[in-house]
């Protein structure tokens, strides 16, 4: 919006002005929008805890050890507050994190800001990286495939990626563990860095290769088909027609023109899956013993850790509302069709 | 002109020279951007090897996190297995199951089987070099009896004045008594043989001091919870890499000698990375609580590493709800276990790793009754005649309850069922979450269900699930067994104050059981130890591998 005020030859007020009302119109609906999202919320976590009380067992149950006696057992859970009606345990948990107090784990009491803190670096770093990775690969093989749409090329990158896509993750994981970590020795096998190590910064890159490598393999397909049929779908475009017929190279009408014209439907599904980067990957984090917020999700359920479980669900909720907002706003400012 | 000439005439190679002058420069590059990676000793597993050698590094395979390292707060095993390596015990178990002296150098039992009198050693001392008294002793087990204690490991034993205590109507536990600064007393109620295995074996002392001004609700937030400084076992904690791996070096201090090891990682991982390991040697041994699987045995034979086949902690059983009108007959639950051939599901399911037991006490405890051994064979033709005699209605048709969590025993599900059928049972299995298994069962509504359980202790007693006083919801006897001369034996056998009466009363007690059976005890799986070629005098046994830790050594 700062770009095209800026280019418009007009007197300073009325730069001014337009800021003006496009920043008053912003402000309005961003500040809607945020309201809008805190009974949302409350609705959300509502639900997710009545879901989770629904789920048979408590926290006690799933510590069950024969050798201790029915008297110590109901003790503990009554200690824990476990026995209050749902209401009571709810609005308890509630009001708490409206002071910005997550709780502590009904599993092994540690704060539950601090476990979920202490895995959001390694899973973003796992994830961004994986993200990042796949793109570099999506996009060039996207666009080959495009261009060259439906030659042999393009079926054998369209089944390359797909394999990828279909092999289950524990397979490639451990298939690359064997070839890359213990036949050819290129990797570590598993783990963020050497144990007992400084976990210097290059220690840290190296045990990162082969699961951003795992993880980009299954995910290059989705861009890949992104990027392809986007770019395809801009070839068709008047604009590459008019460019093709002012005499412009090849390559210059597909990367200047179809090329970042399909940008805005990959940007926006990018968009819809950033919460994604937070949630981690189960399978992976267990095969290279990573410490993501996959394996916390999983641990929490199964130990029926209620503040955990919440903890997680209500961030992922945030991020998903947030991403959302991010994107429409994204979309006004560049779609001029749109306006709020 | 020369120059010229030169220029146009190379021009055309020129660029091609330079595109491999460039390569090669990026491959220096490369190679000089790996080289600090190899020269810090990481990157290659050769380097790291020779680095873990040289500093004394043994590796340990643990399959799961830790949940806390206060062990009394632990809801699985692997808290208490870091928790045995850094805090000390009473007693101690050796290689054969035997308890012998650890933390006390001797104790006393009264000839009433009430007083239970521990001299401690003299010289112990915790990390910060605060010396391990009595009354850190008196302190961790009257905090177990605090009412605000919410620690998942219990002073199962009625220790005098402990009810009183947890009510507030005490100040302190009057059967906890402080001889001196090294001699602690415990008086009971009531005989209870299970003490000396249940609680002084199980029950870890933490230091009094380093809990100082904490209230019992607070210790399980305790900053010892997580990094638990002030130690005494045979290892010191170093640091917890959150869900990779736990650090740990050795007690220059421990009482039993300092372990010849320096450094000691525990890594989590899953069993296939951890079999991957053991190749590259980045892994010495396995644990009680990361083990090998029967598929990796051929895998690890030919890295040219010995395999050694322990039995394991758990029990897998059928069970059955006694309170069924149906089952009520014993020849019904005989047939049931004479129609499910046990030895072809270890054979199949376990590849041969696994043991067949009659009883709840496993083949190496001393109360283990070999009486029981080679009863309720397969025998389909045994199983039919006897549920005709019982008068079984062939027409009806009951449920078999698989819960999920433990891949054998969902694949031995329909081999059961396929069992019961062949000898005329209509059988439907049903396959649900363990949880919610357990409130079914529990609620009354299952007839037979798959559940495993373990030997945490290896004692014998079994009062908490097979007594007709712990039926659920107040215990475990889920399988709702009442039988009057199995409830004396149990008696008989926590009353009992020397090994023979105990011994007696256990093997009577194992035979009832094997007659009676209540459940139907499918299969009891060998742990599958591995120790690295460098690692030595380390030998798993049914206790696992560490009750000699601080002799184990490397060698090059």
């Amino acid at each position: 919006m700062g770009m095209v005020a800026f280019m418009r030859p007009c007197p300073h007020f009325r730069t001014h002005h337009v800021w003006q009302r496009l920043w008053n119109h912003m402000a309005r609906y961003v500040l809607r929008r945020l309201l809008i999202a805190i009974p949302t919320l409350i609705v959300i976590s509502m639900i997710t805890y009545l879901v989770i009380d629904l789920m048979p067992g408590d926290s006690v149950d799933m510590m069950v050890d024969p050798s201790g006696s029915a008297e110590s057992i109901e003790r503990r859970r009554e200690a824990m507050g476990l026995n209050d009606p749902i209401y009571v345990r709810y609005f308890h948990w509630i009001s708490e994190v409206a002071k910005g107090n997550l709780g502590y784990s009904t599993v092994n009491n540690w704060p539950v800001a601090d476990q979920v803190m202490e895995r959001v670096v390694p899973t973003l770093t796992l994830m961004g990286s994986a993200l990042v990775l796949s793109l570099l690969l999506a996009f060039p093989i996207g666009i080959i495939s495009a261009v060259k749409s439906n030659s042999k090329l393009d079926n054998f990158l369209t089944v390359m990626t797909f394999s990828g896509i279909s092999l289950p993750t524990f397979f490639v994981g451990l298939a690359g563990i064997y070839i890359f970590a213990v036949k050819l020795k290129l990797v570590p096998t598993s783990m963020m860095q050497t144990p007992g190590g400084d976990g210097s910064l290059g220690d840290r890159l190296h045990h990162l290769i082969l699961p951003v490598s795992v993880l980009a393999i299954h995910q290059v397909a989705l861009y890949m088909r992104l990027v392809r049929s986007s770019v395809i779908e801009s070839m068709r475009k008047d604009f590459v027609r008019t460019a093709r017929a002012k005499g412009l190279n090849e390559q210059s009408v597909i990367m200047r023109h179809a090329v970042r014209n399909s940008l805005l439907p990959v940007v926006s599904v990018l968009g819809v899956q950033l919460p994604g980067l937070f949630s981690g990957a189960v399978v992976t984090e267990q095969i290279f013993a990573w410490p993501g917020i996959g394996r916390l999700l999983v641990t929490s359920v199964y130990g029926r850790d209620y503040p955990v479980l919440m903890a997680i669900i209500m961030v992922t909720a945030v991020l998903v509302i947030l991403s959302n907002l991010l994107t429409d706003i994204l979309y006004a400012a560049v779609d001029p069709r749109i306006t709020y | 002109m020369t120059r010229n000439h030169k220029l146009n005439s190379t021009s055309p190679s020129v660029d091609r020279r330079t595109f491999l002058k460039a390569g090669a420069a990026m491959s220096v590059a490369i190679a000089s951007l790996a080289d600090p990676l190899h020269a810090l000793g990481y990157g290659t597993q050769t380097s790291h090897k020779m680095a873990a050698q040289q500093a004394g590094v043994v590796n340990l395979f643990m399959s799961s996190s830790p949940d806390t390292f206060l062990p009394h707060y632990s809801i699985g095993a692997y808290s208490r297995y870091i928790g045995q390596l850094i805090f000390p015990r009473l007693l101690r178990y050796q290689e054969d199951a035997s308890v012998v002296p650890y933390l006390a150098e001797s104790f006393e039992v009264s000839d009433d089987g009430l007083v239970y009198t521990f001299s401690l050693v003299q010289n112990a001392v915790w990390s910060d070099g605060t010396p391990v008294t009595a009354n850190d002793v008196a302190w961790t087990y009257t905090m177990a009896f605090h009412g605000d204690y919410t620690g998942t490991r219990q002073v199962e034993a009625p220790v005098a004045g402990g009810q009183a205590y947890r009510e507030g109507t005490a100040d302190s536990v009057s059967g906890i008594v402080v001889v001196d600064d090294h001699t602690i007393q415990f008086t009971l109620e009531r005989p209870t043989s299970s003490f000396v295995e249940n609680v002084a074996q199980f029950f870890w002392i933490l230091p009094a001091h380093a809990f100082e001004g904490t209230e019992i609700i607070d210790i399980a937030k305790h900053e010892m919870a997580r990094n638990p400084t002030v130690t005494a076992g045979p290892l010191n904690f170093v640091r917890y890499e959150t869900d990779q791996y736990v650090e740990l070096a050795a007690n220059p201090n421990f009482i039993l000698g300092q372990p010849k090891i320096d450094t000691f990682i525990v890594k989590i991982l899953r069993n296939d990375v951890a079999l991957a390991q053991f190749e590259t040697k980045e892994m010495d041994a396995t644990t009680k609580v990361g083990v090998m699987l029967p598929q990796d045995v051929a895998s690890l034979e030919g890295m040219g590493l010995q395999v050694t086949p322990v039995p394991g902690s758990a029990l897998q059983s059928m069970g059955i709800n006694n309170d069924r009108e149906c089952f009520q007959d014993k020849r019904v639950r005989q047939a049931m276990a004479h129609a499910i051939d046990r030895q072809a599901i270890i054979d199949s399911l376990l590849m041969g790793y696994g043991q067949i037991l009659n009883a709840k006490v496993p083949t190496f405890s001393p109360y283990y009754n070999p009486e029981t051994a080679g009863l309720l064979q397969y025998d389909p033709d045994l199983a039919k005649q006897l549920l005709e005699e019982a008068g079984w209605d062939f027409n009806r048709e009951i449920t078999l309850f698989v819960p999920t969590g433990n891949v054998t025993r969902e694949r031995s599900g329909p081999i059961i069922q396929q069992y019961l059928q062949a000898v005329g049972m209509k059988v439907k299995m049903e396959t649900m979450e363990f949880a919610t298994q357990s409130a079914r069962v529990d609620a009354g509504e299952a007839d037979l269900w798959l559940v495993g359980s373990s030997f945490v202790t290896f004692d014998p007693d079994q009062t908490s699930s097979f007594h007709s006083a712990s039926l659920p919801p107040s215990g475990w006897n889920s399988w709702r067994w009442m039988n009057p001369e199995a409830d004396q034996a149990m008696d008989d056998g926590l009353a009992a104050v020397t090994f023979e009466e105990r011994k007696e009363a256990n093997d009577r007690l194992q035979m009832i059981m094997a007659d009676d059976v209540p459940v139907v005890f499918l299969y009891h799986p060998e742990d599958i130890h591995v120790i690295s070629t460098r690692l030595q005098n380390a030998t798993p046994t049914a206790v696992g591998i560490e009750w000699n830790i601080q002799d184990w050594e490397l060698t090059q």
